[in-house]
């Protein structure tokens, strides 16, 4: 009988966990909003804006003026940013990639490649140490998804076998010092 | 920590399958027994001890399934596709190549020109006497034959296909002769990459992310399609689609081994739990395995299963420390039972011999080397640099690093410079190699060694023109296997360089054959 209790107490206090943590979720997650700029962060974080209130106004910044500040932090700006917000700020719009339909498009790799190159890609990585994971064994033509992703932390693929330490961009890491 | 996450990964979908398994059996009978329907009709797809129901209508067809696109379904597809089917290749992972595309790239070859230039005697006869040997001639000797007898064959196809390959020929553990010549980057994808540009070229389609569930069959036991799972995201058994590919001349499977399948593993060979590593790719597991086993193939030695003794238990999968092993530590050096500080096997016995010697001591071997022994590792600033091989300048501190017994190291290195100078190790009888000088010469480098997972002899039966051998002892039509998937060809022991050779030779076969 008292293990019956014991057993309820701690179902139902599983239960009111589980609804706390799904409660959270929803108060936390942005909403997306395809009208908000790259650098308006309130349109979507609202209250949550990451931005200090001291900051000069970012409403019609660019990821190259952002940068220019930027340069320095630990880490990088594009290591703690998601992909999409890059993409923003670069002036890449959610429709450019999503298209106008509804629900929005599937995103493949071609679609990245309607404005990336691969030479560029190659370029990019070509003095890394370790290896250039655009032209590895399995040569220049893989999915960018395995490593790069827009919506959620981006993961380095090749470590499923090697270890390397070098970082893919937008593992969306923890802002630690800003400047 | 990565590897305790891979393992936990694998883990959880063992446990995942085995819930859904008991979870579907125990629902299915239960609605059975209510409504008195056939069991057929409600069991899903987990519970594969029933035959699957065949579609009502397919979703696609054509006439050749190639399941996997390593080495052996490459080459399977495009000898398909020459000879006139229709062609696709199904890929699971999100890549394709398999190990093949990971694999060390070495070609064993009887009787190639290189062996000629250099004055070295070879012929397949040879090369099947080495294969059987190593096998405890527990190898199917017509298979090996045609391994033996086509690997000049296969070796030329792939130069055909633009591989390229060093000039020089390595002599492999196991082999009478150099024979194993190595493609220009060291590596199986210079293979694969050609063979996956000859598929582009003939029009074959590699769907990656497509995971063949089932073998579907009709009553008289012909393979007739598969049910597969369209934008499959591994290891996540509930992602992808569902849809029927029906083929109308057969199915070739070429899903290479099951080193990464823990569970699989472990019930043929107990000892190889989670706490062991593999040099595999994730995906090699053994699913299609299992199907083919329920569809009624023979299985044949799948508890032969090979473990590579010269992998560093300080890094994650195959990584680069094997290389210290197996070109300075097990050549030039020796190789010590740190508790001990005495060797304790030949340093150059079969793969077998060292990683069953390695593992009943119970912990990782410490091989060491000087700096005249090292002179043959190509990246050693970089294993040191990973710190999986270390430097010291005396004996002394390497005993200490690695907790080895100074004194008895000591007499184990100055015994070995003895039998060097004699010519004959007392010991172990090693073999020695004639440039080889006494460990003498500061600095000492050290790595350890400890076996992982690294070859699955075993798996279906197969005769010589790749069909699989249903338990009927008679083909079962429309199915055909080549491969690691293929069991018998290499017996107890694969030798080094022969998974290559097999998969080329088979592959072909079994393409060559499905489109007659």
């Amino acid at each position: 009988m008292r293990n019956l209790t014991v057993k309820i107490a701690v179902f139902s206090g599983i239960i009111s966990f589980i609804f706390l943590m799904y409660a959270m979720t929803l108060v936390s997650a942005p909403k997306q909003s395809s009208k908000a700029r790259g650098s308006g962060c309130s349109a979507c974080h609202e209250a949550d804006c990451k931005v200090p209130a001291d900051h000069v106004d970012t409403n019609a910044m660019n990821l190259g003026q952002c940068l220019e500040c930027h340069s320095k932090d630990t880490p990088k700006l594009t290591h703690t940013l998601p992909l999409s917000h890059t993409h923003r700020l670069n002036g890449v719009s959610c429709k450019d990639c999503h298209g106008n339909t509804q629900p929005p498009k599937l995103v493949n790799t071609d679609q990245c490649f309607s404005c990336h190159t691969i030479e560029n890609l190659l370029n990019n990585t070509k003095d890394n140490k370790e290896a250039n994971p655009h032209n590895s064994h399995y040569g220049p033509e893989l999915d960018c998804d395995l490593c790069h992703h827009v919506h959620k932390p981006s993961e380095n693929f090749c470590n499923q076998c090697h270890e390397f330490t070098f970082i893919i961009p937008s593992p969306i890491l923890k802002v630690a010092k800003l400047l | 920590m990565k590897n305790n996450k891979k393992n936990m990964n694998t883990d959880q979908i063992i446990s995942t399958s085995r819930r859904t398994l008991l979870k579907g059996a125990a629902a299915s009978l239960g609605i059975a027994a209510a409504s008195g329907l056939s069991l057929n009709l409600l069991t899903p797809d987990s519970a594969k001890a029933m035959p699957p129901v065949l579609p009502e209508k397919w979703d696609e067809e054509i006439d050749v399934i190639v399941i996997g696109s390593g080495f052996a379904g490459l080459a399977a597809a495009i000898e398909a596709k020459q000879a006139g089917a229709s062609v696709v290749v199904l890929e699971k992972m999100p890549v394709s190549g398999g190990n093949s595309i990971i694999n060390g790239g070495v070609f064993a070859v009887a009787g190639s020109p290189k062996q000629e230039a250099k004055g070295i005697k070879d012929s397949p006869d040879l090369l099947l006497k080495d294969m059987l040997k190593a096998g405890l001639d527990m190898n199917h000797i017509d298979l090996v034959r045609m391994v033996a007898e086509k690997s000049k064959d296969a070796f030329e196809w792939t130069e055909s296909l633009g591989v390229k390959y060093q000039e020089q020929i390595t002599h492999l553990g196991g082999h009478s002769v150099p024979r194993s010549c190595s493609t220009w980057n060291g590596s199986g994808s210079a293979i694969v990459n050609k063979q996956l540009e000859k598929v582009k070229t003939l029009g074959i389609e590699v769907k990656k992310k497509t995971y063949a569930t089932q073998i579907m069959q009709e009553p008289d036991g012909r393979v007739i399609g598969l049910k597969i799972k369209e934008g499959y995201k591994f290891p996540d058994e509930t992602s992808g689609q569902v849809k029927y590919l029906k083929a109308r001349k057969g199915v070739v499977l070429a899903t290479g081994g099951f080193s990464q399948d823990i569970y699989l593993r472990s019930i043929q060979d107990p000892k190889l739990t989670s706490n062991v590593d593999s040099t595999n790719q994730p995906g090699a597991t053994g699913e299609i395995l299992l199907e083919a086993l329920r569809v009624g193939a023979t299985p044949v030695q799948i508890s032969w299963i090979q473990l590579g003794p010269w992998t560093s238990p300080d890094e994650k999968g195959m990584g680069i420390g094997y290389v210290f092993n197996a070109m300075a530590g097990f050549v030039y050096g020796v190789m010590v039972d740190p508790a001990t500080g005495k060797r304790f096997i030949n340093e150059l016995a079969d793969r077998k011999i060292r990683a069953d010697a390695i593992i009943k001591t119970g912990h990782p071997a410490v091989t060491l080397a000087d700096s005249q022994g090292v002179k043959q590792v190509p990246i050693l600033d970089k294993i040191l640099a990973k710190g999986v091989a270390k430097k010291f300048d005396t004996l002394d501190e390497l005993a200490a690093a690695y907790n080895i017994p100074e004194k008895t190291l000591k007499e184990t290195v100055s015994n070995w410079n003895t039998y060097l100078k004699q010519g004959k190790d007392a010991e172990f009888d090693r073999y020695m190699q004639t440039d080889s000088k006494p460990i003498a010469v500061p600095p000492f480098y050290a790595c350890r060694a400890w076996p992982k997972v690294h070859h699955t002899m075993g798996g279906i039966q197969i005769n010589t023109k790749a069909q699989v051998i249903g338990l009927d002892r008679k083909p079962i039509p429309g199915l055909y296997a080549a491969g690691e998937i293929a069991g018998g060809i290499h017996g107890a022991v694969r030798l080094g360089s022969c998974a290559v050779v097999d998969c080329i030779v088979f592959g072909r076969i079994a393409g060559q054959q499905i489109a007659v």
